[in-house]
């Protein structure tokens, strides 16, 4: 095992000899076939989770799937809507609904308000001042957290039937998009975007529009649902998360370049008592599984109060990594030593040639370190999930992990969006750095 | 001294500055002359945390004052996964002063001497038995002591879809079955779901199912009871071989063998969240299930045309009127180590007063643990189904989670042993290793009182307390009064 | 020599970070976790020592033998055929053609997507109904259950991947090959780092296209394959995220792997002593495994050469 991973380090900065000639002809399209087809398979859960993540709830679950997220609309009035279809429930099959007053043979409008959780909602303006009202208050006609129902009756089939429907406050939907996510996360019904008019100034209750109608009347149109993104962050606390994944990750990956790049110089130039040993040592420690060592590492943390704080994330980097510093040091023995010892010669102190003359030479080196390091942290899971308990001070592999409905199932139109705004970073990151990113790979072996 | 030593030191100084910032103890807000901050870690998110918010904002513009004039503030603070980290907490010595437990896992932590008893404070102030609904008292307690105190309180029934009913009320007839009503005996509701489970004739996938225990599956220990049985004895010893747990094992066996498990699996993978509309049930795929009061909520929030109902779930066994239900509560609880106990009891009593109670309870709408309610609290309740699961708590039937140490493995074994028989038919037709319910429940039975019996043994060695002496009589669960 | 000892000086100084870090994250950590496999420990009551008690009760553990087992089929499996792949997708990045970048890129990608967000987006692909993969398999079951004329209950289903216990470790086998590209991206550097001189030499000696992968290629690349190997037994022995978030374990245990067992004993049993002791064993585990795989690894790893 040392024998191969020296080999793999003293190759680096080795590039491979570009090939001479490409193939042509049928020989290279048939390549090409193979490497598309095969590559789309790699691809192709990629494509479902961003296809997935801009579908209307209602479209996740059909059978067959269809890649593209449609949206329905319906002419109503002459104007044409974006409805949402409702779940078809029993009676209404194939129909959506949509809430007019003067539909032949309806009562007047009976706009009785119900309270509803303001948490199934995914932008909530707070109650005033964030003191939460007294429940008994909060029934009732209370803008802005307030869904009212009314009911109303029409002819179906011959025969009456009645539901209650959704009604909004207006005054709690100061743009069209908000409309359409609010009413959809209260109820799955036919939700018209365009229904409330804009003017913010407007505190009467008006319900939306919701009608009945036949199948044929609607008519569907490739739509993606961007809304599902901010919806989809809101309802995770994604910027919260985000901002203690970054914290985490900064703090971790500043500790890991400082100690490991000290720690590798160290076995590199400084011939210090117990260096080989040290080093053994070193190496042998990457052979323990974390599981070992986790229980007794917790116990610790917990007897230094640091449980619920990021401390068990971040300060363990700050003492150097086995692999990272391995990796460094082989590095930095692929140096010309010429230029320490001139260095050496002219007076510096052993830190001094560390600053000037080795980490200017290091660059591609301590990047790929910081690359990898970062990676691990975004994505580690464990160790929030032993280490964390606060909701608030979630990492965001961890809130996510939660974000997934408790009691099973889940909307997957949201989660997929969120999922995707989780790796993006990574993917990004990567298809900039894609140079170093491969040569670190081939060169270390690492894993990412 | 030169770039790279300040660099160091600097970035040294910086880093143990941000690790003394980085610090999020349990221990909330520091005291000041006039306050004193209780910590509260509390489980629930959505509306039923903003219920126990509003409980909270409650007490605190009350302004009660401890023993030395200081204002009480309780701070509550929303936590993933609380049972494990207050264990952690606690045994840090660092524990919030007002935990918000699940009561199933109250005697794992009793056992522990992870909390509080709090007789003697429950003696001062005068708060016994006699303030509860007999379950509910009871549930906090473990070892003739009383380890906290409930929040808000459960119990489960049938729910039904009336509507459903209605639709197939042809086909239910013909069958003999009254459309009408719901299920009262075990083997009514299994001749109602059949007619009510439909299967697409292309692909013999369901479409629409008339019951399955695992929507929402979330109780699988608990259907012994309903069949007479029980999972412990009053030695607190393992009884998973008990008659009336092998009916309920044989019962799931005979649904797999019906049904094929495996497709009501398959058939249950394509429900949406519990808490949205597209909930099986809300949705009207599945015409019964075993469901708690909090149901009509979430029935009301996103369906209010719904026709349904809930009745007491059907027991196997002549029950004399009196229904079989699980009932269970969330708990408050003061860890062992807090540091404000006194001011923690006062938000605990005061939260277990009518006033508090209901507050929470009608957030969260639910039924009131307490034994007297203040008139016209039922009348006035959102929830319409408020008064069946108050008259359900009251049953002498109703039953709670096993007292015993060990809960937390034995009901993931139990668990797997539902597994195990529940999937029987799919594994034995591949792999011919055929699992019977007796089989499953024995080795249950067996690993579970072989780690009781060690744990007992541990604690004999220990010369500590046993935590479930295995000759001692059951203790009275009365409060000790003076 | 001044200069020396200074050096000694600074060297110790630099290094002791990590003499502290080595010592409180792992040493410690492994030598206490080995300390308490031999003790009755939980929480709140101090260690207590009962000798072998914890690895005897292990051994008669089914859940333990269990997810022990599990773990080794998904370690034999999953390595093997991850080798095969990304083997033959390196062999084929190979190709001189145009835009091999891309392709490149492309089958990275996958290793990058964190686990957790790996985990959700396959349990859609795998949700039997809605799914990405059932529904991609759904025309062929219906071709067949057409040819057969089965029909309703009958008719053949494609299976409820992570519901089903017969399946579920089988569709985790199959997440694992979805990370093989940076295996093959390794390979395929170490491929292309092949003295082009031995290649013609091996031409000029008859060899076909087979004969220089089977004669030179493989050779001056094996030890590399043995480093990803047991760098991948290392990693497969401790799987923990993936089933943790997609399964839980389940169904039936069947996607319960020692990580988990560990975990779950640990933080929700409060077995602690207990739960090393398994980690112990899966340490022993892993290098009984790694060691016979190097030393397995004399019949086939190359290391002569450069």
């Amino acid at each position: 095992m040392a024998a191969a991973e020296s080999n793999s380090a003293a190759d680096h900065g080795r590039s491979a000899a570009p090939p001479v000639s490409y193939w042509r002809g049928p020989k290279a399209w048939l390549m090409h076939g193979i490497l598309g087809g095969v590559g789309f398979f790699f691809l192709v859960p990629l494509i479902w989770m961003a296809a997935t993540s801009l579908k209307p709830l209602e479209q996740t679950m059909e059978v067959p799937p269809r890649v593209l997220p449609y949206g329905t609309l319906a002419t109503l009035q002459s104007r044409r809507m974006l409805v949402n279809r409702a779940p078809e429930p029993i009676g209404y099959d194939g129909h959506i609904v949509r809430l007019q007053a003067d539909l032949p043979g309806a009562p007047p409008l009976n706009n009785q308000r119900r309270q509803v959780d303001p948490a199934s909602f995914s932008t909530v303006a707070q109650p005033m001042d964030g003191i939460p009202l007294p429940v008994a208050q909060r029934i009732g006609p209370q803008p802005p957290d307030t869904v009212g129902f009314a009911r109303i009756e029409t002819k179906m089939d011959g025969k009456t039937v009645f539901r209650w429907l959704p009604a909004v406050v207006e005054h709690a939907f100061r743009t069209t998009d908000y409309s359409v996510t609010e009413v959809r996360a209260a109820a799955d019904y036919a939700a018209v975007t365009d229904a409330a008019p804009k003017d913010a100034g407007n505190v009467a209750v008006k319900p939306l529009e919701w009608d009945v109608l036949p199948k044929e009347a609607l008519e569907e149109q490739i739509r993606p649902m961007w809304e599902n993104y901010p919806a989809s962050l809101q309802r995770m606390n994604f910027w919260q998360y985000l901002l203690n994944t970054v914290f985490v990750c900064g703090m971790t990956v500043a500790g890991i370049v400082v100690s490991s790049v000290l720690i590798a110089y160290a076995f590199a130039f400084l011939p210090f008592p117990g260096r080989g040993t040290l080093f053994i040592v070193t190496l042998a420690t990457m052979m323990i599984p974390f599981p070992v060592t986790m229980i007794v590492l917790y116990n610790l943390f917990r007897d230094l109060g640091w449980i619920g704080s990021f401390k068990p994330l971040w300060v363990p980097a700050w003492f150097g990594s086995a692999f990272f510093i391995f990796l460094l040091r082989q590095f930095f023995l692929s140096l010309p030593k010429e230029l320490l010892d001139a260095a050496r010669m002219d007076g510096c102190s052993e830190l001094e040639i560390l600053w000037h003359v080795v980490l200017p030479l290091s660059k591609p080196a301590i990047a790929m370190v910081a690359l990898f390091t970062f990676l691990g942290c975004w994505s580690d899971y464990m160790g929030p999930l032993l280490y964390l308990s606060n909701k608030d001070s979630f990492t965001l592999a961890l809130g996510l992990a939660n974000y997934r409905g408790q009691h099973g199932g889940t909307e997957w139109n949201l989660l997929m969006a969120a999922n995707l705004v989780f790796s993006l970073p990574l993917i990004i990151l990567f298809l900039f750095t894609l140079k170093t990113f491969i040569k670190g790979i081939a060169t270390t072996g690492m894993k990412g | 001294m030169k770039t790279p030593h300040w660099v160091l030191l600097f970035l040294t100084l910086g880093v143990v500055a941000i690790a003394l910032v980085d610090d999020r103890r349990a221990a909330g807000l520091p005291d000041t002359p006039d306050t004193v901050h209780v910590s509260y870690w509390e489980k629930w998110t959505g509306f039923e945390g903003q219920a126990m918010k509003d409980t909270v904002a409650a007490f605190n513009a009350h302004g009660f004052k401890n023993a030395r004039g200081q204002t009480i503030v309780v701070d509550l603070l929303t936590q993933s996964n609380i049972d494990q980290k207050t264990i952690a907490a606690i045994a840090a010595g660092n524990p919030p002063d007002v935990a918000g437990l699940w009561s199933a896992n109250l005697s794992s932590y009793a056992d522990k001497g992870a909390l509080m008893p709090l007789n003697a404070l429950c003696t001062q102030v005068g708060h016994g038995r006699e303030d509860y609904i007999p379950i509910y008292w009871e549930i906090c307690q473990y070892e003739g002591q009383t380890w906290a105190l409930p929040s808000t309180p459960a119990t489960v029934a049938l729910y039904y879809n009336k509507g459903l009913f209605k639709v197939e009320a042809d086909r239910l007839r013909a069958a003999g079955l009254d459309p009408d009503r719901a299920p009262q005996t075990l083997t009514e509701l299994d001749a109602y779901a059949q007619v009510l489970t439909r299967r697409d004739p292309q692909t013999g996938r369901y479409t629409q199912v008339g019951f399955m225990p695992t929507e929402p599956g979330w109780w699988t220990w608990s259907w012994g009871y309903w069949f007479g049985g029980r999972l412990i004895d009053e030695r607190g010893n393992i009884t998973a071989t008990d008659p009336g747990i092998v009916a309920a094992y044989r019962w799931f066996h005979q649904i797999d063998e019906q049904y094929t498990a495996e497709d009501l699996d398959t058939f249950r993978s394509s429900a949406v969240t519990f808490d949205s509309p597209r909930n099986p049930f809300i949705e009207g795929k599945v015409a019964m299930e075993i469901q708690g009061v909090w149901m009509v909520n979430f029935i009301e929030k996103y369906n209010p045309t719904m026709e349904y109902d809930a009745v007491p779930f059907p027991a196997a066994f002549d029950t004399q009127g009196e229904p079989v239900v699980y009932a269970e509560a969330d708990i408050l609880a003061i860890p062992k180590g807090a540091v404000h106990p006194e001011e923690a009891f006062r938000f605990i009593q005061w939260v277990n007063s009518p006033e508090g109670m209901e507050i929470l309870c009608t957030g969260q709408g639910k039924h009131s643990p307490l034994a007297v309610q203040t008139p016209g609290f039922l009348e006035r309740h959102p929830n319409k189904l408020v008064k069946l699961f108050t008259g359900l708590a009251r049953s002498k039937n109703a039953f709670s989670t096993p007292r015993t140490p060990i809960w937390s493995e034995y009901s993931h074994q139990l668990n797997d042993a539902f597994s195990n028989v529940w999937h029987d038919k799919s594994v034995r037709d591949a792999q011919g290793l055929p699992y019977t319910p007796e089989s499953a429940l024995a080795e249950v039975q067996r690993d579970m009182q072989k780690r009781l019996d060690d744990l007992r043994r541990r604690h004999h060695r220990r010369k500590e307390q046993p935590a479930l002496p295995a000759d001692a009589q059951p203790l009275p669960t009365t409060e000790a009064a003076p | 020599m001044s200069v020396e000892a200074a050096k000694r000086r600074s060297g110790v100084a630099m290094v002791l970070p990590w003499l502290i870090g080595l010592g409180v994250f792992t040493v410690y950590p492994f030598f206490a976790s080995l300390y308490y496999s031999f003790h009755d420990w939980s929480v709140f009551s101090g260690a207590e020592y009962i000798g072998l008690e914890n690895y005897s009760e292990l051994w008669s553990d089914t859940r333990f033998t269990g997810a022990l087992k599990n773990t080794f089929v998904y370690a034999l499996v999953s390595i093997p055929a991850g080798v095969v792949l990304s083997l033959g997708l390196a062999f084929m990045l190979n190709a001189p053609i145009r835009g091999q970048f891309i392709y490149r890129a492309i089958f990275y990608l996958p290793h990058l997507v964190p686990a957790v967000a790996a985990g959700l987006l396959w349990l859609w692909v795998f949700n039997p109904t809605a799914g990405l993969l059932n529904n991609a398999l759904q025309p062929f079951y219906d071709l067949f259950n057409g040819a057969m004329g089965y029909e309703g209950i009958e008719s053949a289903q494609p299976p409820n991947w992570l519901g089903s216990p017969q399946w579920a470790l089988w569709a985790l086998v199959l997440i694992a090959q979805w990370g093989v590209g940076q295996a093959a991206v390794i390979y395929l550097a170490k491929i292309q780092d092949v003295p082009q001189e031995l290649l013609e030499s091996a031409e000029l000696d008859g060899a076909g296209a087979w004969g220089k992968v089977r004669h030179v290629i493989l050779p001056m690349i094996s030890p590399i394959i043995l480093f990803n190997v047991i760098m991948s037994i290392i990693g497969a022995f401790q799987i923990f995220t993936l089933p943790y978030i997609m399964t839980g374990g389940g169904p039936d245990r069947s996607t319960t792997f020692v990580p988990q067992f560990i975990y779950d004993n640990a933080f929700s049993y409060y077995r602690m002593g207990y739960a090393c002791a398994a980690a112990f064993l899966l340490f022993l585990t892993i290098l009984g495994i790694t060691g016979l795989a190097y030393w397995l690894s004399n019949r086939w790893v190359y290391y002569g050469g450069r």
